[in-house]
């Protein structure tokens, strides 16, 4: 939203500060001023020139020399640009004006000077010396004078000799831009004159009041309904049961029945006759614009003003379009649009409306979208003359929904979804009516001042305790203090003790300031978040709660990636069909997002898998070597309410497919090396999954606990995704490792007191005879001598045959009470390699 | 035989200078001192003189020995080194060849940076909590005051489960923030609190550079029977100085989440400017680099950059004089002297209340950054994408 510092002047004196530090406060006592920038200029002694005659300089060929008037006085002027012509009119820097040479640099003051011989008592100008912004400068002539004839939407009846060029182009201003979003809680910021009344609080400053007084001619009856310190209040807050006193004001018989009371709590409205619709004035216009809103026609322009100032939404319709009955009357009638039911609005779209949709409408017809968007039927012409003003309050919830549904976030929209306080659409009206009445003298009051609804002014008290604030702040503020505050904001408060009774004003009373800890900020942000000094809380020494996990997977991360270095990934959690699907992980396992970005991520991994390939495939530009690793969390379905979620670890290995040996023993070494540092586990050879090779898997489990597991992938897999290489990986279930790891202690050994010793034996067997045969043949022998057997080679190749393998042994024997005898190593031999033999072993080199 | 042990020692001393390698020095000491050498030789002759003769001349043989021998030693431990010397010369290598590769991985960013935090906080006796990543409407909104029309529900930011609703807890939603976690602890565990959540949150949003669908949170809670908004600036501002390694200063300014009251966001004094808003260059000689540098340092804002800018600054404050020095606006933190980082605040009594805290006994503070954007500040990240691209070219270099 943007705010003009002249507007806001308005209502409270800013005097001299700066905007920069009217930004600042804003920022640090109400909402963000998100940036600042200045519009229009002060165009000292610029005025409208009006070229009376030109002639060509004697001296030059490009330049002319021109009599100007400003209504006054002529003057005689060198001119070079040459779109000029008699008769035009165009901005004239008189001496001491300060222009841009060529729109160029830094201003400099106009002296008199003689150009060519010739005196010149000033300049012509064109837009970017006199520091028009490009929205000005486009419509012009590039390097042109600017032709003020050309204006056509301006009111040429200001534009004349002498003229001055800030009633033109507007004077000098700030526009403040607020963020949106800091206001989301503050109905009462949604116009100029709540950021007013913010800025008198923090300045200490009065906050004038609104200008609502009709002019004489039109009374109101009046009863006053508040009892509020606030001068808004004061000035304003009176129920006007409107009863005109001079007859011809009842000439239209207006009715308005609310049949959504939830919806629509207040009603205000009022018809106006002997309206002419004419362009707004220069004032109305460049003030409107400069805060973003385009300029439409009076009426419509003054409706979107006293939004801009009070922030209430407000509407004006064609009377004429509103049905009469038999007896003349028109009605209004508010309520909910049927199912399907078509509605044009005055962009020119059309919707097909809901039933919770609210409408504005007479006996035949819908006339508006409720707080949203006025109708195309009903929209101001040029030739209406009879008019129906409407402010009211609309319900926030529905009123989003709608606007949200039908995709028409307009400016009332934002504002009615705020939680407006519906005090506000009588205050507006009167505002509204009182400034139609300065545009277009003719236009004459001619109906009763409309107030339906069931709404009632709010009284809302709330006693806030002085310690409590205090506490909460860590600061000690007085309670003469916090009432100081809180008056300035409007609030009515009483003191008992340590007690303050507070009574809310009507605009904080909708949604925003409703229990204490409100009360508590309101005095936090106007004393001064900055006054409050960081201090340490005095708590008693604690040791956190323990999160073994998290020191888990930090120390997994250590091993993994300084350790056995492999590089840790992060991935989305979701992934496509088409993923899952190449992976051949089942779609019964996934859960699907009701909305979703894309098809790419409408599933919640099931499985790391598929992302990681990923990951693997787009590095392979790169690299063709390389160990990667995710930790993160799969989501499967298990019937409950919650799904489930695991904490997993994904490890891949990828080398060539050049690259000889079988990968699935670097994997499955990393993952033994990693498994070691927390638990042990039991290997074992059970059916593999999809995703893995059908012979190369192994899991890792503790009794019936799946720890972990270790495989190549499918060579399928390869295939469906293309990969040029070979991949093996290991998955840790990081939930059960953790369980686990908790069991896992370790106890020191004794070093032995007598010396080891250790021999070699290499055999060969059938290929597809396991280690695990000839080590559990070698465990057989009895006593505990062995105390290591260590694999260090297994060969396959022509010299030992077909189907058939070398393994390659140490096996290391050591006795705990004395040293072995040369004959109890033979005979530990023997009986190692009768067992070997019993379980078909040839011991080679015997 | 008096004078031939003289003149044994003199020629000794004499070729022992002359020796210039340990060859030499070992043939002098065959030659002279050997079992067959010259000293050996005129001792044959001791048996052919009186007893008395033999004593004196035997001293003296003795001597002269004990004396060669010990110059012998000094002379190849001199030639000693001076051989080690040449040697190490024969053993140059090549200082500027690259080592040997050793192989080591790397730790994502993004864990790291959540390790250093977790680490800060736990020093300050907070636990880490951790939650449910598919969460309830209920944890994710309605127990945070987020009623149920509420701008932050809207579909635009959330995304749902395709699942049927629970009566009670709603549909099933990917947690928008990490701040389920407050209710879910408090429920735990109850009064007084001290944790942080570090995790992955999820918002319906489009990807681009600086926004995307998947980003990590943090999330702090204080509850006490005396916790105050000076408190909370006291934990940020420790925790913020430790994390950047230097003094920082923090504000608050009015800010609206609906699970806190007062409502704040906090801002801490920008890393570039010092809080300044505008930052000092040097015009003279060596202020082109300086002003590189200061520039890269501002669009990277990274630590390491920082530590460079500070010396660039501090080089030139030591040789400048003051007209060389020209000041520009900070464009990291828009000439405001500081950095938004987060949404905090007191914790609304319904919040506590959904977590079964009595809200008149106890108070506290909340607060939600995001570690994905600090993280990218600290390393001068400048696309978010990258964080989840699995890039080595990226990841290689944390």
């Amino acid at each position: 939203m943007k705010i003009s510092r002249n507007w806001l002047n308005e209502f409270v004196d800013l005097g001299k500060t700066s905007s920069q530090e009217i930004a600042k406060l804003l920022t640090l006592h109400t909402a963000e001023v998100e940036g600042l920038y200045e519009t229009g200029s002060d165009f000292e002694n610029i005025v409208v020139g009006k070229i009376l005659t030109m002639e060509k300089h004697p001296n030059a060929d490009k330049l002319t020399i021109c009599k100007v008037t400003d209504g006054k006085k002529e003057y005689q002027v060198v001119c070079g640009a040459q779109n000029i012509y008699i008769g035009m009119q165009a901005p004239f820097a008189k001496i001491g004006a300060k222009v841009k040479w060529h729109g160029e640099g830094d201003p400099v003051t106009l002296e008199k000077a003689k150009i060519r011989g010739v005196e010149s008592e000033g300049m012509l100008c064109a837009g970017s010396e006199i520091g028009l912004h490009e929205e000005e400068k486009s419509n012009q002539q590039k390097s042109g004078i600017v032709d003020l004839n050309d204006m056509v939407d301006l009111n040429a009846m200001e534009i004349k000799p002498g003229t001055h060029l800030k009633t033109i182009f507007g004077e000098k201003d700030t526009i403040f831009e607020m963020d949106n979003k800091s206001l989301t809680h503050r109905p009462d910021l949604w116009g100029h004159y709540g950021i007013a009344r913010e800025l008198a609080a923090i300045f200490g400053k009065k906050l004038r009041p609104l200008k609502l007084e009709l002019s004489s001619e039109y009374k109101f009856k009046t009863e006053t309904k508040f009892e509020n310190e606030s001068e808004f209040a004061h000035e304003s807050n009176e129920k006007h049961n409107f009863e005109n006193e001079k007859k011809h004001f009842s000439k239209i018989s207006m009715r308005v029945s609310i049949q959504n009371i939830h919806q629509c709590p207040r009603y205000c409205g009022i018809a106006l006759t002997n309206v002419t619709i004419e362009k707004s004035p220069i004032w109305l216009k460049t003030r409107l614009e400069s805060i973003g809103y385009k300029s439409i026609n009076a009426i419509v322009d003054a409706t979107n003003y006293v939004m801009a100032e009070v922030g209430q939404p407000l509407h004006a319709f064609d009377l004429g379009m509103i049905e009469k009955d038999a007896h003349g009357t028109r009605a209004i009638i508010i309520r909910n649009a049927q199912k399907k039911e078509k509605f044009q609005t005055l962009d020119g779209n059309t919707h097909s409306l809901t039933k919770e949709m609210l409408l504005i409408s007479d006996s035949k017809k819908a006339l508006a979208l409720a707080g949203i968007m006025g109708g195309q039927n009903s929209e101001i012409k040029d030739g209406t003359t009879e008019i129906f003003l409407e402010s009211a309050n609309f319900e926030p919830y529905s009123t989003r929904k709608t606007a949200q549904s039908l995709n028409l976030r307009t400016e009332s929209a934002q504002r009615f979804e705020k939680s407006l306080d519906p005090a506000l659409a009588e205050i507006a009206l009167k505002r509204l009516i009182k400034l139609i009445q300065t545009l277009c003298p003719s236009a004459q009051i001619a109906s009763s001042f409309i107030d339906e609804g069931t709404w009632k002014p709010k009284k809302h008290s709330i006693t806030v305790s002085a310690e409590k604030v205090n506490s909460k702040l860590g600061k000690k503020l007085s309670i003469a203090a916090m009432k100081k505050i809180l008056v300035s904001l409007e609030f009515t408060v009483t003191s008992k003790e340590k007690l303050l009774e507070i009574s809310v004003p009507s605009h904080r009373v909708t949604k925003d300031v409703l229990i204490e800890d409100d009360v508590i900020e309101e005095i936090a942000r106007m004393y001064g978040y900055e006054h409050i000094e960081p201090a340490l809380p005095l708590l008693p020494v604690k040791v956190p709660r323990d999160n073994i996990e998290r020191r888990l997977k930090i120390k997994a991360r250590k091993i993994l990636s300084l350790g056995l270095g492999f590089t840790e990934t992060y991935n989305y959690s979701f992934y496509g069909e088409e993923d899952y699907k190449k992976c051949f992980l089942k779609s019964e396992d996934h859960i699907v997002l009701r909305n979703y970005l894309s098809e790419e991520q409408k599933y919640m991994r099931a499985s790391l898998l598929p992302n990681l390939l990923k990951n693997i495939r787009e590095n392979l530009r790169f690299f063709n070597n390389f160990k990667l690793y995710e930790i993160g969390r799969t989501y499967k379905e298990k019937g409950s309410y919650m799904p489930e979620e695991k904490k997993v670890i994904l490890g891949a290995i990828i080398v060539p497919k050049k690259e000889p040996g079988e990968i699935f023993e670097k994997a499955l070494g990393a993952l033994e090396t990693f498994l070691a540092q927390y638990t042990q586990c039991e290997k074992e050879i059970k059916p593999a999954p999809d995703y893995a090779h059908p012979l190369k898997f192994l899991e890792f489990n503790q009794g019936k606990e799946k720890i972990a597991s270790c495989y190549e992938l499918h060579p399928q897999i390869i295939k469906n995704l293309d990969l040029d290489v070979k991949i093996a990986l290991f998955e840790i279930d990081l939930t059960n490792l953790v369980k686990k790891s908790q069991q896992h202690e370790i106890r020191y050994h004794p070093l032995p007191k007598f010396p080891e010793t250790s021999f070699d034996v290499s055999l060969i067997i059938p290929e597809k005879t396991t280690v695990k045969n000839m080590e559990d043949a070698m465990k057989k022998v009895p006593g505990k001598l062995i105390t290591k057997i260590t694999l260090f080679d297994i060969f396959k190749g022509t010299q030992i045959g077909e189907g058939k393998k070398a393994l390659a042994f140490s096996i290391t024997l050591r006795a705990e009470d004395h040293t072995l005898t040369d004959e109890e190593i033979r005979d530990m031999q023997q009986k190692i390699f009768f067992e070997l033999k019993k379980a078909g072993a040839e011991i080679r080199g015997l | 035989m008096e004078q031939s042990l003289q003149k044994l020692e003199e020629n000794t001393l004499d070729a022992l200078f002359k020796a210039n390698d340990l060859h030499q020095l070992r043939e002098i000491e065959v030659k002279y001192l050997g079992r067959k050498g010259e000293l050996t030789t005129i001792l044959r002759g001791l048996k052919d003189l009186s007893a008395e003769q033999k004593r004196v001349i035997g001293q003296l043989a003795n001597k002269i020995k004990i004396e060669l021998e010990n110059e012998i030693e000094k002379k190849r431990s001199k030639l000693e080194n001076a051989e080690l010397s040449k040697s190490l010369e024969n053993e140059w290598i090549d200082l500027t060849a690259p080592g040997a590769p050793c192989e080591i991985g790397h730790i994502h960013p993004i864990s790291q940076v959540q390790e250093e935090v977790e680490t800060i906080f736990s020093q300050m006796g907070f636990a880490v909590m951790d939650g449910p990543e598919i969460e309830s409407e209920y944890y994710n909104f309605e127990g945070l005051n987020i009623p149920a029309h509420h701008p932050a529900r809207d579909i635009q930011d959330t995304f749902f489960i395709e699942k049927k609703s629970d009566p009670k807890q709603g549909k099933l939603v990917l947690r928008t923030h990490t701040s389920p976690v407050q209710v879910r602890t408090m429920e735990k565990y109850g009064a007084p609190l001290r944790i942080i959540v570090p995790g992955r949150v999820f918002r319906y949003e489009a990807t681009d550079a600086s926004h995307d669908s998947t980003f990590y949170q943090v999330e702090g809670l204080m509850i006490d029977k005396d916790i105050s908004l000076a408190s909370l600036k006291g934990v940020m501002k420790e925790f913020l100085s430790r994390l950047f390694g230097r003094e920082v200063s923090v504000r608050f300014r009015p800010g609206y989440f609906p699970f806190v009251e007062p409502g704040l966001e906090l801002d801490f004094s920008c890393l570039i400017c010092d809080g300044k808003g505008q930052i000092k260059i040097d015009r003279a000689d060596h202020g082109e680099t300086n002003r590189a540098e200061i520039e890269h340092a501002e669009i990277n804002c990274s630590k390491i950059e920082h530590a460079k800018m500070n010396r660039a600054k501090t080089n030139r404050v030591e040789t400048d004089h003051v007209d060389t020095i020209e000041s520009r606006p900070c464009r990291v933190c828009k000439q405001t002297g500081w950095m938004e980082f987060m949404g905090a605040g007191m914790v609304h009594p319904s919040v506590l209340k959904a977590g079964g805290i009595d809200s008149e006994k106890y108070q506290g503070w909340a607060f939600g950054f995001g570690l994905t954007r600090l993280v990218m500040m600290r390393y001068g990240i400048d696309d978010i994408r990258l964080l989840t691209s699995g890039d080595l070219r990226f990841l290689h270099q944390f």
